[in-house]
């Protein structure tokens, strides 16, 4: 239990909502961040989830013999005065998305018309547009004119792995994401849609993938476990340089619905569950209930995903069923020898509108108005 | 890293190991962290919800509105992908660092 702050009273400011129950932490709250001017919706959002937590540790404290008086000082000492919440969200909430509602209605002209309908969608402001990769999209595509696509060289992430990259001409690979600097998103993972159409036409990238985390059960071969995994295209390990130390590597029919599913074992999990039988490729395990060809196992500098990285297993993407939206994957490219940064966020830039035009948009949300 | 910057990757690396099995909220995190510390460690309101928010920001963790049956809601934070791959990180990191100062610290026998 946190200390007792027995000598502070409750503040001059502090009310209570019914003078035999709970004090009027709305108010406290909504006072100490009022300054910070943030849209309603996300100012709602903030008070509503602090307020609980000051409702559940006065309570707390009530049910463990404080009066009610205590409960009440203990519980705003935790505010800790007045300009600590204040200055932790001020420096939070600038690098927040902002309730991109407030753009569309000062765009004017044109935009603003064309922006119109989708903008009565997206009333929900800040945490709509946080829940519905769909609106994020139809925001960031349709508000931005200055959008831009950005990539990051991948020291980076380096520089969070806190160790080398152990692939051939590193230098060349650059993580990417999209950036809507006209909402203030600096940040957009990539999506399917993104990826099929720098695949498809980029002229900057010699190679790129997409992968996302996913864990994974492993069953019918000794005991069941849950392990680390990675859902890649198989321009993964092409754009890392990575080979095969035992089978093959992904290729692009694993890439295809409905193709046989395969997998892919780490060293470490290779030798762990396996005892290092190099005669594993060609049998099967099974991942999340169904039965996975082993293809290949990844050599032991493979360092992408992790130390826990158990296995990887083809993402298998349906261009076809692929609609705008869905930022939820990352994604790794290789320049071009000699391609700068630069040259590569010009040409993804001049894919964006290609994008828009070859996707269509979730359901619920115009095409017109993309 | 500098001692400010341990202190910021040592509570990143509290929330993002709590939230690694299943997403809690806010006050559950508060309490687990107090309680597995003992009561060394504690995350009061004005720092926990900036932290989070932070987190959130970056993409290493995502908070839901939560609904159960005759409760209000409450925002429940999961770790993400990306958070996952940052956790795994911070936690060599905070290793490496706990061993060189243990190294550093520990009685000399003569």
């Amino acid at each position: 239990m946190p200390e007792k702050n027995r000598s502070q009273e409750p503040e001059a400011g502090s009310q209570k909502t019914d003078s035999s129950t709970t004090p009027d932490w709305r108010h406290e709250i909504g006072r100490r961040i009022a300054p910070l001017k943030l849209a309603p919706a996300r100012e709602a959002e903030i008070v509503e989830e602090l307020v609980q937590h000051l409702e559940d540790r006065y309570r707390e404290l009530v049910s463990s013999g404080e009066t009610e008086e205590e409960a009440l000082g203990v519980a705003l000492a935790e505010l800790k005065g007045e300009g600590l919440l204040e200055r932790g969200l001020r420096r939070v909430e600038k690098d927040a998305p902002r309730e991109a509602v407030v753009l569309g209605a000062d765009g004017g002209g044109g935009k603003r018309l064309l922006l119109a309908s989708v903008w009565q969608d997206v009333r929900y402001g800040l945490r709509e547009l946080r829940r519905n990769p769909g609106f994020t999209l139809i925001a960031t595509f349709t508000l931005a004119l200055g959008i831009g696509a950005t990539a990051a060289i991948f020291s980076v992430v380096d520089g969070v792995l806190l160790k080398p990259l152990p692939y051939p001409h590193s230098e060349q690979l650059v993580a990417t994401w999209l950036t809507a600097p006209g909402l203030n998103i600096k940040d957009l993972n990539p999506s399917p849609f993104i990826y099929f159409t720098l695949r498809d036409q980029n002229r900057r990238f010699e190679d790129l993938g997409l992968y996302t985390g996913v864990s994974r059960n492993i069953t019918g071969h000794g005991e069941p476990e849950h392990v680390a995994g990675l859902d890649v295209t198989s321009g993964l390990l092409r754009t890392l340089g990575v080979r095969a130390m035992l089978g093959r590597p992904f290729t692009e029919s694993d890439d295809e619905p409905g193709s046989p599913d395969t997998v892919m074992l780490t060293y470490g999990y290779w030798r762990r569950r396996f005892g290092g039988d190099r005669a594993v490729v060609g049998k099967t395990i099974i991942v999340d209930g169904s039965l996975r060809q082993i293809v290949g196992v990844l050599p032991q500098n493979f360092s992408f995903g992790g130390p826990d990285l158990a296995l990887i297993v083809p993402l298998q993407l349906d261009r076809a069923k692929t609609l705008l939206g869905n930022f939820s994957f990352d994604g790794i490219a290789r320049l071009k020898p000699g391609v700068t940064i630069a040259e590569a966020d010009a040409d993804v830039a001049r894919l964006v509108p290609v994008m828009l035009r070859s996707f269509a948009p979730p359901p619920g949300v115009h095409h017109q108005n993309v | 890293m500098s001692g400010i910057e341990w202190k910021k990757v040592s509570g990143e690396l509290l929330i993002l190991s709590l939230v690694e099995a299943r997403p809690r909220h806010g006050y559950e995190l508060s309490q687990l962290i107090e309680q597995r510390s003992g009561g060394a460690v504690r995350f009061y309101v004005a720092s926990l919800y900036p932290l989070l928010y932070r987190l959130e920001n970056r993409g290493w963790i995502q908070g839901r509105w939560v609904e159960k049956n005759g409760q209000r809601r409450r925002r429940y934070y999961r770790l993400t992908a990306q958070g996952r791959r940052v956790l795994a990180a911070q936690r060599r990191g905070w290793q490496v660092f706990v061993e060189a100062i243990n190294r550093i610290t520990e009685v000399e026998h003569a």
